[in-house]
């Protein structure tokens, strides 16, 4: 089978998937408990303004209608108006700010957290065994597995409340007349801890599949091979070994791509970063469908494209690889 | 011989196991529970800790006069539709307590009793609902107190709730803050004008008076007319816009944009002289004409929240520019709370022929045309959605004394312990609401901070679904009253910072309404045992759970009598031995067997 027509089937399967996403995106929210009128009752609110809101919201009618009501909002890609956001559209309540800021804040931390982790593990598997290796080891699962809320208010303990190198939370500061460029500068300012803490939880990722996957790879038969050309040690590493070992990677980043969208619910907490793990966490409490159907249709969007990518991506980083 | 060893330590292990759950847990081979009983599912709010905490020490108090609460907390938009439904036998949801007295007509009177109706308990009472329909058309003062005395007196006594403590607002505002007004409800309240206008920083050579509020998260929108959350009321109503009449730190309602207005002796003709000098922030004048237009539109448009007041109005006459009279259709005194707080005046120019409706009030209440047009003391200049928002003082309000502060800032930090860092360093003032008690220590230990207490504005509230049922039987709850030590649960749920309730209608929120002759119960534990047995209500079956009267003792299982336990563990031993040895028989031949072999 050819390049094209791997290509091709890996389309089609993908589209597959995103209907069947489509679909159950739809249902898995009315499975959830909860009435949507009733995150905004008032002991004051008679009997018929509930009717009124559930009429308004498109709740009176039956299921199958809202189905199709549904289905004609993704591909007229209009999800309607938000029921806890009354004022905004779906798109208003996702794309005012919060999507930007959580692709900004999530795209950077993945990257740097990608670069660093990568290095980190190519070295700690060159050297494996050795102390820098016991502690990069060390040191990344034990961030991985510390708890979010509790190193970021750490952070914030630190150097916000007692060195004062950055603000409390947010993404902007009142105080500032924004220009372009001071605008940029605070706002990189206020992502600074967010963006670290990030990156030391994803680095522990990156870090180990790197590192398991060099070591793999250096039992292969074309390293031994490589060794007796000659070859030095570094050049065996990075372009023999590394290269092939960035497989697994692709597919980690991958994985990782959903939390483009989806945020980091409690990174945004901590740093009060205005983005779409609150605004998700937020949509459930509140049963607000529309913007649940927003969120988790560019999810599926942003997920089932990333995986055909990183196939497509794995044809060209391993020759080796045809269907 | 190794092998005999291990052979040994197997049969040994079996007898165990076998026997362990005999030794350990005797309980499911004894008991027989009875039911009905005195179990009751008690439902609460799972992240409103005030209400959380109170309920897991009341459920361990009721415990011991043998009524077992089966404590769920769940989430709002699960708890409110089942309550809402009356699908709940206990409940313990936090009261909101305002200047107005409104809770008992809403909570109690029969008319509430429908699925999704307000009244929660389903008491139906003639009498009550007769005192209830008294009280609030009653304009004589004096009556009106007796009334309402008497709907205290009954409810006491028929007990569909219990009311446990009102929360303090325990306030934390910087200590270079001065010339805040204590008031109930605290010195940031909705209703509280006058923190707005005596806040002052006493920093020497302070240039700029600015004063930045932390809030937990973004204000709900700038529409006046769908705000659901004490945030959005704060930071638009009292800000922007200006009510008819305000209260006075007594919560004595006083003229404000009104300099004068007076009630007809049959309460249905209120008559207000508004201000002259009133003006738009975008600089037209505010007359009779917006007062008018916006009573109109809230009974036009249906305008949920609101509706239910202005409802009774009929018509509304502007004689004169600055002259409004409003016709009710009937005395509901009520109202005149309403204009001090719940209803603004929308300005008419920029509000006309747009209905309410969703579409209409894009982007955020009248924004249209980028300006939050109100004519309150403050002024909307800039914001971020869902970072800040920045009102300066507006110069041209029309009250003769102006707000000192220049910019009243809000910005949003969501965590409890960033705001609290926030305010230690003096990035952020104060934050919206009370700081939790486990935090006060903190804040008494900082010398940049100061606690401001006050009345708070939270009531916890037993409530109890009376249709059917044990909970029917009004000597349960008064038993149940009986067990629960209010004042316990306030130390340990507020460390202190609470005032111990009685009544629906709390003394420190209504000293002037407020029955002090209602019954009232002790905490006595003996005596809410002797309540129970008196009316029958025995635990038959020694679970600690009582039973309903009547129950019979239940009759026990062959299998629970000393004689028959005692032949199943020594039918088990038995086996035990017997499968041991066989095993041991079977490794002996194999350990020969190999020998030979």
């Amino acid at each position: 089978m050819g390049a094209k027509e791997y290509i091709i089937r890996r389309a089609i399967s993908s589209i597959t998937l995103f209907f069947l996403a489509i679909i159950l995106n739809f249902f898995i929210f009315r499975i959830m408990p909860g009435d949507p009128t009733m995150t905004i009752i008032d002991i004051r609110m008679t009997p018929e303004m509930i009717e009124e809101l559930r009429r308004r919201f498109g709740l009176d009618k039956p299921l199958w209608e809202q189905f199709l009501l549904y289905l004609r909002g993704v591909f007229t890609g209009d999800f309607g108006r938000s029921f806890e956001w009354r004022h905004l559209t779906v798109w208003e309540v996702i794309f005012e700010r919060r999507f930007q800021n959580t692709l900004i804040l999530m795209g950077s931390s993945m990257c740097l957290a990608m670069v660093i982790g990568t290095l980190l593990g190519i070295l700690a598997a060159y050297k494996r065994g050795s102390k820098f290796d016991a502690a990069a080891t060390f040191v990344s699962l034990f961030v991985y597995s510390t708890p979010i809320f509790w190193s970021g208010l750490i952070v914030l303990l630190i150097f916000s409340y007692y060195l004062g190198w950055i603000p409390s939370g947010g993404t902007l500061s009142w105080e500032i007349e924004h220009t372009p460029i001071t605008y940029v500068l605070d706002y990189l300012h206020h992502m600074i801890a967010p963006m670290i803490i990030l990156s030391l939880w994803f680095l522990a990722s990156y870090f180990m599949v790197m590192r398991s996957s060099i070591l793999d790879v250096f039992t292969q038969d074309y390293i031994v091979t490589a060794e007796a050309k000659g070859l030095s040690d570094r050049r065996i590493l990075f372009r023999h070994a590394a290269r092939n070992a960035l497989l697994p990677t692709v597919s980690l980043m991958a994985v990782h791509s959903s939390y483009l969208i989806s945020g980091a619910t409690l990174t945004e907490t901590v740093f009060s970063w205005y983005g779409m793990g609150k605004l998700m966490y937020d949509a459930v409490m509140f049963c607000d469908y529309p913007v649940l159907h927003g969120i988790f249709f560019l999810m599926s969007v942003v997920v089932i494209l990333a995986n055909f990518i990183a196939d497509i991506a794995y044809m060209y980083l391993d020759p080796r690889i045809r269907y | 011989m190794r092998m005999k060893s291990a052979k040994g330590e197997v049969l040994a292990t079996i007898l165990v196991l076998t026997l362990l759950p005999a030794i350990l847990f005797p309980a499911p081979l004894v008991a027989v529970d009875v039911k009905p009983d005195l179990t009751f599912t008690y439902k609460c709010l799972s992240w409103f800790l005030m209400d959380l905490k109170s309920a897991k020490i009341i459920t361990e108090m009721v415990s011991k006069i043998g009524v077992k609460f089966e404590l769920q907390p769940l989430d709002s938009h699960i708890l409110y539709p089942q309550i809402e439904n009356k699908e709940f036998e206990v409940n313990s949801v936090s009261q909101g307590q305002g200047p107005s007295p409104r809770n008992p007509l809403e909570l109690y009177h029969s008319s509430g009793d429908y699925p999704g109706g307000p009244n929660d308990t389903g008491i139906r009472n003639a009498t009550l609902d007769e005192y209830l329909e008294k009280a609030y058309t009653e304009m004589d003062m004096e009556k009106r107190k007796e009334y309402l005395g008497i709907v205290q007196y009954i409810l006491a006594e028929q007990i569909p709730c219990i009311p446990i403590f009102v929360g303090d607002e325990t306030h934390v505002i910087r200590s270079e803050w001065e010339g805040y007004v204590v008031m109930p409800g605290g010195i940031m309240d909705v209703n509280n004008i006058w923190t707005l206008l005596g806040l002052h920083d006493t920093t020497p050579g302070v240039e700029e008076q600015v004063f930045v509020m932390a809030l937990p998260s973004y204000i709900g929108g700038f529409n006046m007319l769908d705000h659901r959350d004490w945030r959005t009321w704060y930071v638009v109503t009292l800000l922007a816009y200006d009510t008819r009449l305000k209260y006075d730190p007594e919560l004595n309602i006083i003229p404000w944009l009104a300099k004068e207005y007076s009630i007809a002796p049959d309460g249905k003709t209120y008559t207000f002289k508004l201000r002259e000098n009133a003006v738009w922030h975008d600089g037209e004048p505010l007359t009779a004409e917006d007062v008018k237009f916006t009573l109109e539109y809230m009974k036009e448009q249906k305008v949920p929240y609101i509706y239910e007041d202005v409802k009774h109005i009929t018509s509304v006459e502007t004689p004169d520019p600055y002259t409004v009279i409003v016709h009710l259709d009937t005395s509901f005194w009520l109202l005149e709370y309403d204009f001090a707080m719940d209803i603004p005046i929308l300005p008419k120019h920029i509000w006309e022929g747009k209905p309410w409706d969703w579409d209409n009030i894009v982007p955020g209440g009248n924004l249209i045309g980028g300006d939050l047009i109100g004519s309150g003391p403050f002024m909307l200049k800039k914001y971020v959605e869902g970072e800040y928002l920045e009102f300066w003082r507006n110069d041209n309000w029309w009250y003769p004394q102006k707000p000192i502060l220049d910019k009243y800032i809000f910005k949003v930090l969501r965590t409890q312990e960033a705001r609290l860092m926030a305010m230690k360093k003096g990035e952020v003032d104060t934050e919206r609401y009370e700081t939790p008690p486990s935090l006060i220590p903190e804040v008494v230990a900082d010398p940049n901070l100061k606690l401001v207490p006050s009345t708070g504005i939270w009531m916890v509230n037993v409530e109890f679904n009376i249709r059917e049922g044990p909970l029917s039987d009004v000597w349960v709850r008064r038993a149940i009253a009986h067990a629960i030590d209010k004042q316990e649960i306030v130390d340990r749920v507020m460390l202190g910072w609470g005032k111990v309730a009685n009544s629906v209608l709390p003394k420190c929120w209504y000293p002037q309404y407020y029955n002090p002759d209602i019954p009232i119960y002790e905490y006595n534990v003996t005596k809410a045992n002797q309540i129970l047995e008196e009316h029958g209500y025995i635990d038959v079956d020694g679970d600690g759970v009582r039973e309903l009267p009547g129950a019979k003792p239940p009759v026990a299982p062959w299998y629970t009598s000393p004689i028959a336990q005692v032949g199943i563990i020594a039918a088990v031993a038995i086996v035990a031995v017997v499968v041991g040895a066989a095993l041991y028989v079977r490794s002996v031949k194999k350990a020969m067997a190999a020998g030979e072999g």
